[in-house]
């Protein structure tokens, strides 16, 4: 029995329906029938990007259908999300246009981040391709498995959006809503498609990769801004007032079609033929596109498909050359500068290059630096009216805003520490239980200086200058207490956790019971000396006092965390 | 003329998995300059003995002595003197070969100079000179066990275990090595090579041991082994040994499956 959900199967039929006309085709339907039940079973099974944070462990074993709809729980909430555009301008045209654009990019990068290694999945190579299979089945069962896949996620996001319509505006807008959808979701199929052609004929598959992850770090951030920032925006006046011009320019804009679809069948309709020509792209555009990828893309992706053949890009030709010498890196010079023992260096280095490098890391610890920068806005500018005066002066509370969202960004470094530990390449720790390896803290210590530094200088740096140009110079000795402060709580928390070495654990192991309570408890440590620093932000002396106080604490701990034994670190046992 | 001391001596080693008992007993003692065939069947015990030695398994019962220094007591000056070289291993393949060497060598404290100097060397004998600062992600399979030969004896260890060090490597690559072993075993070097290859323990090592179960079921050099099972090949004498069916019926169990 083949373990397909309830939901699927309905898809499944409704694919499978037009059979006589895939026949027509050349399709073998026995055969499509099964590709495709096996690639949704395959989906239900791989957690989504989205929820990878949250309900990751529930996706191992858990019923299929549990996943399913908790993608449908996120997709509805992003329908709703979709609405905000409706408080955006003074006219349908402006409305409407600000809908289709979120969810034209929405569906894309949902796309792009979920679905691409679905799309691009060299195992077909192996799997599908040496076996009596012929190419227009393998063609279509990949078609008809994003339209699936579409269908799962398009259904609940546009729901909000038509009941709105239907309730709030006109019947016959809301009739019009369904069909532009489906137009809006095939010229994403072309946008998509065109993307992929385009970065596999500059690239390589390895380095597509790369330039995914960093794809779904911008999602993650964009969303995450979204829902912070656009509830705030919308409050503005400008923004309501605001309404699209029209310019031929305008014809360019996909979602610029779509609205003035819509809005031709508004009471707001314009007999200008500019409006109607607009409106006629949004109908044929997309059907145009969406033959020429049936026609030539997807043939020819294919085919490029094919000749990466499961090779896992081009492999380095040996080579026996003379060796080169060493020229020392300038992470390695970095690393003289801030370290001293051998260990320590390696620790330094190997944390360096590993975070610089490693995809999964960045892919869970880069959206937190757009996280803390939103929180950051958030403190500094929502509160009502306020002017930039009010930062100049120190007595003022808005002055001392600054200084909390400083000690915020403390979280930043608190996130990546969380993850630190953690590595797809876990298994690799085997060298640090077969080498003698004495002092584990002398590498703790250089992984963290090796983490503070790349995550903090920049960072940091410009904080300063922007706090700087903000409030006057009163601000300069605030922030380097506040610097010290939080290098004092990040180093006590490092000593009061488990004590790991970095990237040696599986990825599993991140998700356990409780992590969650203890990432909120050290969030709230730091938050304890910026209470007291608001005591002393006012008083050049006692700054001194508490940086002087704070200093030596540091110090204490960091001589501590250097001389961390083995009996010290976390026991677990090893498979490797 | 006395015995000399041995270089690995293991007592009445004993090891489980919850239920599951995995090592039996192992008695074993093994001499400076020996190349020593560790053979048996998956799950025979092989690996956990391999880590047991190597310090990774710190819970087991019995005694295993590297060259007089209890693991257990001191785990760090006994890997000092182990060059390990796991089967199918995973390596931090963002790094370079030359990062991921240095990283080796700082953990075994060797200093930088020399090993930059070796790494170069050795990184050149298997033909990686050219591929020294690329990341080993886009490396093959063989290209990958190359760097963790090179790994495993760049701080010049007295004992080497090596798992399967074979697998991945091509036909040139395998001589190589091959000769490589004997090379190190003519130095003085004692050699732990554990493999499912017959052929090639047959020929490199000086004294094999065969394991089931848990327990050692012989235990000599090539020669010894065919004088006391009949003069046939290790293929033959390994599948009397151990518990497994002979080939033959397996095979004959296979061909009925079509009828």
């Amino acid at each position: 029995m083949k373990p397909l959900n309830r939901i699927n199967q309905i898809f499944l039929g409704l694919a499978l329906a037009p059979q006589k006309f895939y026949s027509s085709l050349g399709v073998s339907i026995p055969q499509l029938r099964s590709i495709l039940t096996y690639k949704l079973i395959m989906d239900d099974r791989r957690p989504k990007t989205i929820q990878q944070a949250r309900i990751k462990k529930n996706s191992e074993k858990k019923d299929s259908q549990n996943n399913y709809l908790g993608s449908l729980i996120i997709s509805l909430l992003f329908g709703f999300i979709f609405l905000y555009s409706f408080s955006i301008g003074s006219d349908g045209l402006t409305k409407y246009t600000f809908y289709f654009s979120m969810f034209l990019i929405y569906l894309s990068l949902n796309l792009i981040t979920d679905f691409t290694s679905v799309l691009i999945d060299v195992r077909d190579n192996y799997i599908l391709l040496p076996k009596p299979v012929n190419d227009i089945t393998v063609l279509i069962s990949r078609l008809l498995h994003i339209f699936i896949h579409l269908c799962k996620t398009i259904l609940p996001i546009s729901l909000p959006g038509f009941f709105y319509i239907a309730f709030l505006r006109s019947w016959p807008e809301a009739l019009l809503f369904f069909p532009l959808i489906i137009l809006t979701t095939l010229f994403c199929i072309f946008i998509i498609n065109s993307v992929y052609i385009l970065i596999l004929k500059l690239t390589t598959p390895e380095r597509f990769k790369n330039i995914i992850s960093y794809v779904q770090i911008g999602f993650a951030i964009l969303v995450y801004a979204a829902y912070n920032l656009l509830p705030r925006l919308m409050r503005s006046k400008e923004m309501q007032d605001f309404h699209i011009d029209f310019k031929p320019f305008w014809l360019l804009v996909p979602s610029y079609w779509f609205a003035s679809a819509e809005n031709q069948v508004s009471a707001e309709y314009s007999a200008n033929p500019w409006f109607w020509l607009s409106a006629i792209l949004a109908l044929i555009i997309p059907v145009l596109s969406i033959y020429w990828v049936i026609k030539y893309l997807a043939p020819s992706f294919n085919q490029k498909l094919s000749l990466i053949s499961g090779s896992e890009g081009e492999r380095p030709k040996m080579g026996k050359t003379a060796p080169n010498l060493i020229k020392a890196s300038w992470e390695e010079r970095i690393s003289g500068l801030l370290t001293n023992k051998n260990l320590e260096r390696a620790g330094f280095l190997f944390t360096w290059k590993m975070m610089a490098r490693s995809r999964d890391f960045k892919v869970r610890v880069y959206p937190m630096i757009g996280y803390v920068v939103v929180i950051i806005i958030m403190t500094l500018f929502t509160k009502g009216g306020f002017t930039l005066e009010d930062f100049r002066e120190p007595f003022s509370p808005k002055a001392f805003q600054i200084i909390v969202s400083f000690y915020i960004s403390g979280m930043l470094i608190l996130g990546a520490l969380r993850q630190i530990a953690y590595s797809e390449k876990y298994k690799a720790a085997w060298i640090f239980y077969s080498t003698p390896f004495k002092v584990p803290g002398q590498w703790l210590s250089g992984s963290m200086k090796a983490l503070l530094i790349q995550f903090f200088t920049v960072y940091g740096l410009a904080f300063l200058i922007f706090a700087y140009f903000l409030c006057g110079t009163w601000i300069i000795p605030n922030i380097i207490l506040g610097l010290i402060n939080q290098l004092m709580v990040l180093y006590l928390i490092l000593l009061i956790r488990d004590k790991e070495l970095p990237f040696t654990k599986t990825l599993l192991e991140s998700q356990k019971k409780g992590q969650v309570y203890r990432s909120i408890l050290t969030t709230l440590l730091l938050l304890i000396p910026a209470g007291i620093h608001y005591f002393v932000f006012l008083l050049p002396f006692g700054q001194l006092a508490m940086g002087l106080i704070s200093l030596g604490i540091l110090t204490g701990l960091f001589i501590q965390l250097k001389n961390t034994s083995w009996e010290g670190m976390e026991n677990i046992q090893k498979d490797f | 003329m006395t015995k000399p001391s041995p270089i690995i001596s293991i007592h009445n080693l004993y090891k489980s998995y919850g239920e599951k008992q995995v090592l039996n007993g192992i008695q074993l003692e093994v001499y400076k300059g020996q190349v020593l065939g560790y053979i048996g069947p998956n799950g025979a015990g092989k690996s956990t003995t391999v880590k047991i030695l190597c310090g990774l398994l710190a819970d087991f019962e019995g005694e295993v002595l590297i060259n007089g220094v209890n693991v257990q007591a001191n785990p760090t000056l006994a890997k000092k003197m182990i060059g390990y070289v796991p089967e199918l291993a995973e390596l931090y393949d963002v790094l370079s070969p030359r990062e991921f060497l240095s990283l080796m060598g700082d953990l075994y404290e060797l200093d930088p100079v020399v090993c930059q100097d070796r790494m170069i060397k050795m990184l050149s004998a298997f033909g990686l000179a050219d591929n020294m600062d690329q990341r080993m992600d886009t490396f093959s399979k063989g290209m990958k066990q190359r760097v963790l030969l090179i790994s495993g004896i760049i701080h010049n260890p007295e004992i080497i275990i090596l798992d399967e060090p074979l697998s991945g490597l091509d036909a040139n690559s395998v001589i190589m090595v091959k000769e490589l072993i004997s090379r190190l075993a003519r130095e003085g070097k004692t050699i732990f090579y554990c493999s499912h290859m017959m052929d090639v323990v047959e020929k490199v090592s000086d004294r094999i041991i065969v394991i089931d179960k848990g327990t050692i079921v012989a235990d000599g050099s090539f020669e010894e082994l065919k004088r006391k099972e009949g003069d046939e090949s290790l293929e033959k004498i390994f599948a009397h040994l151990t518990s497994g069916a002979s080939g033959d019926k397996a095979t004959d169990d296979l061909m009925k499956a079509f009828e």
